[in-house]
């Protein structure tokens, strides 16, 4: 577009406008980054640094001390066992159900316009908030007696994370041409077997993608633990994190590596499905 | 974005506290400590406190959204503008822009989406407070159900909220079918 | 293995895409199902392939009833328009596929692939993925992949529509000597009546979900049924005008055609007539000549080996063939001589052949 500015377009212009640009665009990244630079940098400082004012921006004093002491803390291990539990079982029970629905959403007509009325009800649990659906949540898992277990928060995940499943994978299988399926038909294979062998293979990777979003949203889920646990039985690590930050006396060092230890995982999940970030994340309405 | 609500929470706990919080630290930089500022206990400072976590944790969110929208527009209106001679704010307004109404509406969509029940980071921050300073239709709804411990009426809460989000729901998807959601 | 529909039928939400098709193709033979786009060839193919359920009627393979019949057990292979390779697998996987699925054990496939890619010459390719491969390789392995189980029937549904015009010819002669090598019963599907002409023992032409006729090339090119299958096949298409009977003769702009006397009792018969004759039978003469019909130039394309000259005569616009050199300009007045042999002659009406 320089070009266009014609003949008026000063050196002295562009560089000045190139340099606001810049500027700019270095302000943005320093509000988006240092919130997260200050948290590690945070869990790394010695105590009396913490609490100085003038902030300490930057020190050589660094300590592991707080990450050993959450790593010796067995609270803090039965927490991130149960959080891991909760989001791997949801992301595996939603997957299987979820994927073969999807699949049948993608290929089969089903009669009364099903296929369309499904797909947007699905797509409506997407919108309506988690928190109308507590209230009969608590009650029917106190009514199971399912209250402060890990299988609870399996089963409330999977609330979520199965339409976005359906959704998600739908979206795969509508991408994968039907004549691959057919073929596979007119080559002797069986319905199961062109599922198996042609299609399965072929979404693998939407697939792998889809089972990270899950134990991401799993993982940093906060609202269902919070109601639906009480104990170190079942307690996820937001919630616990979360009963630390409330208390009076906060130990913000503590506080901070567990913050950054709860993060590192997603960090690097959402780096392995980078290609599927904004798809995921918009429910699959932006393709990306 | 994929960071921990609660985590965001923690984070920006760190950055607002009144006594060795680094936002009060940086303002003291420019010599503006004329007072101490109690970013999440005063009324008027705590709602915009809480609006800046979000909007800290969920502008790339849109970024990227409007980044992937923007790739999808092909490149010859562009060319054909120039060559009408169009500058390159007329390109923006009339080309960029029109076309990025779809990208923008799911934005707006999802977001919306998101607000409506937004909860996590509150409870970290604020728990509403001070007073109802921060306090969302979320967290009322739970604080109705698990502090004071009427379900009835936080059922009564939740069908209202589910009824407002569908309605706007629709809304959005209205707007939208012209424009194709997929 | 010979294949037979009989009155089969299918509908969509009320509409007979494929309306009572009653079509016998022989064993060995190469039937090519010829029409516009949209016209139900595709539905026929899958009905017959099972992928899509027959709404009435039966088909039979090698006289045995279908219908019901899952894809797999009915021993016929399919070619897809877009080839529809399995992207994850090798050439070699693509077209052992098949022979996996029924437990041939592994070495005896490798034999029976390597042969095969050896006759279609595209042995060197085997370890490469279909995106690794060009169109027309591609082409091959699909090929590949539909012999190597020597079914009942080929089905193909345009196969060569995804290739550039010059890999066209080159593999539509291949097809034809692999057709014709193998000896297996083929149904071709192609709205290319080039395509059709050249590949068919015998055509088929289809229209809004009926058969209108079936023949070999010549029958077609010769003998066509109607309108429809008159104008649809040859290139440039048939010249129809619309005229009436005086005495002997059809009435011509400019002049009076005599009809052969073996015409004369079926043209005599219907009410409004339409000729039609070849745009390579007609010749131009000078406006003047006695029984010519006349026309303005409207265009011409010199082809290099031929001239076609469009004229306007009154409402038509018909093509004529005229040789290499012909020179006119666009206005001339020209005269057209058609003789009488060559003229086809179609109740306007219904569209049926007289004769
Ligand atoms: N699954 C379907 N549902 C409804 N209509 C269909 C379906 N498949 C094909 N049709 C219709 O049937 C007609 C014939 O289609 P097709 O057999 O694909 O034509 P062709 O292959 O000759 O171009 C078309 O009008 C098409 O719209
Ligand atoms: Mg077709």
């Amino acid at each position: 577009m320089r070009e266009l500015k014609g003949q008026y377009d000063s050196s002295f212009v562009t560089r000045y406008s190139s340099f606001l640009k810049y500027a700019l665009l270095m302000l943005f990244a320093v509000f988006f980054l240092f919130p997260m630079y200050w948290l590690v940098l945070t869990s790394l400082k010695t105590q009396a640094d913490q609490f100085s004012m003038p902030p300490v921006w930057w020190t050589k004093r660094l300590t592991l001390d707080y990450y050993r002491a959450i790593i010796f803390d067995s609270s803090f291990e039965t927490l991130a066992f149960n959080s891991a539990l909760a989001c791997g079982g949801s992301a595996l029970l939603s997957l299987v159900a979820g994927t073969m629905g999807a699949y049948s959403l993608s290929r089969f007509r089903l009669p009364f316009r099903l296929n369309h009325h499904l797909s947007l009800w699905i797509l409506s649990t997407r919108m309506f908030p988690p928190i109308v659906s507590i209230v009969p949540l608590f009650l029917i898992m106190r009514a199971l007696d399912l209250l402060d277990t890990r299988l609870a928060l399996v089963l409330a995940y999977s609330v979520f994370n199965l339409p976005f499943v359906v959704w998600m994978m739908k979206g795969f299988f509508d991408e994968l041409p039907r004549e691959l399926e057919e073929s596979a038909l007119m080559d002797g294979d069986t319905h199961l077997g062109a599922f198996l062998r042609i299609v399965l293979p072929l979404v693998a990777p939407g697939i792998a993608a889809t089972a990270i979003f899950c134990m991401i949203v799993s993982w940093n889920e906060f609202l269902f633990a919070l109601i639906l646990t009480q104990t170190d039985s079942a307690l996820t690590l937001p919630v616990g994190i979360a009963n630390q930050v409330t208390q009076y006396e906060i130990r913000w060092g503590v506080m901070s590596a567990a913050g950054v230890v709860a993060m590192t995982p997603m960090f690097i999940f959402a780096l392995m499905v980078q290609r599927y970030l904004v798809r995921g994340l918009s429910f699959g309405a932006v393709k990306g | 974005m994929i960071l921990p609500p609660v985590v965001a929470g923690v984070t920006w706990r760190l950055i607002y506290n009144p006594n060795f919080g680094v936002l009060n630290g940086i303002l003291r930089l420019f010599g503006l400590d004329t007072r101490r500022w109690t970013w999440l206990a005063d009324p008027s400072l705590a709602l915009p406190a809480v609006i800046l976590v979000d909007v800290w944790e969920w502008t790339p969110f849109v970024f990227l959204i409007l980044l992937a929208g923007l790739q999808a527009i092909p490149q010859e209106p562009y060319e054909a503008a120039r060559i009408d001679g169009a500058n390159a704010w007329q390109t923006f307004f009339h080309i960029t822009l029109p076309l990025l109404i779809p990208a923008i509406l799911v934005a707006l969509l999802l977001r919306t989406m998101d607000l409506l029940r937004i909860f996590d980071q509150i409870f970290i921050l604020t728990q509403g407070g001070p007073g109802f300073a921060t306090e969302t239709v979320s967290l009322y709804i739970y604080k109705t159900a698990f502090r004071f411990y009427d379900f009835g009426y936080a059922a009564v809460l939740s069908i209202v909220l589910l009824a407002v989000t569908m309605v706007l729901c629709r809304l959005y998807l209205r707007f939208l079918k012209p424009n194709a959601l997929e | 293995m010979s294949i037979r529909f009989e009155n089969a039928t299918k509908i969509f939400r009320d509409l007979a895409v494929v309306d009572r098709l009653n079509l016998e193709i022989e064993d060995g033979e190469m039937m090519v199902l010829l029409g516009p786009s949209g016209c139900g060839k595709t539905t026929t193919l899958r009905m017959l392939a099972g992928l899509e359920d027959i709404s009435e009627g039966t088909i039979y393979i090698a006289s045995r009833c279908v219908n019901g019949v899952p894809s797999r057990h009915r021993n016929v292979a399919m070619v897809f328009q877009n080839y529809a390779l399995y992207p994850h697998m090798t050439a070699a996987q693509n077209i052992g596929y098949p022979l996996r699925i029924r437990g041939v054990k592994r070495d005896e496939m490798a034999r029976q692939v390597s042969e095969v890619a050896e006759t279609l010459e595209i042995g060197r390719l085997l370890d490469r993925r279909p995106r690794e491969l060009s169109g027309g390789e591609r082409q091959r392995v699909a090929l590949a992949r539909a012999v190597i189980r020597r079914p009942a029937a080929f089905l193909m549904d345009e196969p060569l529509s995804n290739l550039d015009a010059r890999l066209r010819l080159q593999m539509r002669g291949e097809l034809k000597r692999l057709q014709r090598g193998l000896r297996i019963t083929t149904l071709y599907v192609t709205h290319d009546q080039a395509e059709a002409m050249t590949l068919a023992h015998r055509v088929a032409v289809m229209r809004e979900g009926k058969l209108q006729q079936v023949g070999t090339p010549m029958e077609l090119y010769q003998r066509p049924a109607n309108m429809f299958v008159a104008g649809f096949v040859g290139s440039p298409a048939m010249n129809f005008i619309q005229g009436r009977m005086e005495g002997a003769s059809f009435r011509l702009n400019g002049g009076l055609l005599s009809l052969t006397p073996d015409q004369l009792p079926a043209a005599a018969s219907a009410e409004t007539l339409v000729l039609g004759f070849r745009p390579e039978c007609a010749s131009l003469t000078s406006p003047q000549e006695d029984g010519a019909l006349r026309g303005t130039v409207y265009v011409t394309e010199e082809m290099g080996n031929e001239t076609f000259v469009f004229l306007k005569c009154e409402d038509a616009l018909i093509t004529v063939r005229a040789e290499a050199h012909f020179k006119a300009e666009i206005g001339d007045v020209l005269g057209v001589r058609v003789p009488p042999s060559s003229v086809r002659l179609f109740e306007a009406r219904t569209g049926k052949a007289l004769v």
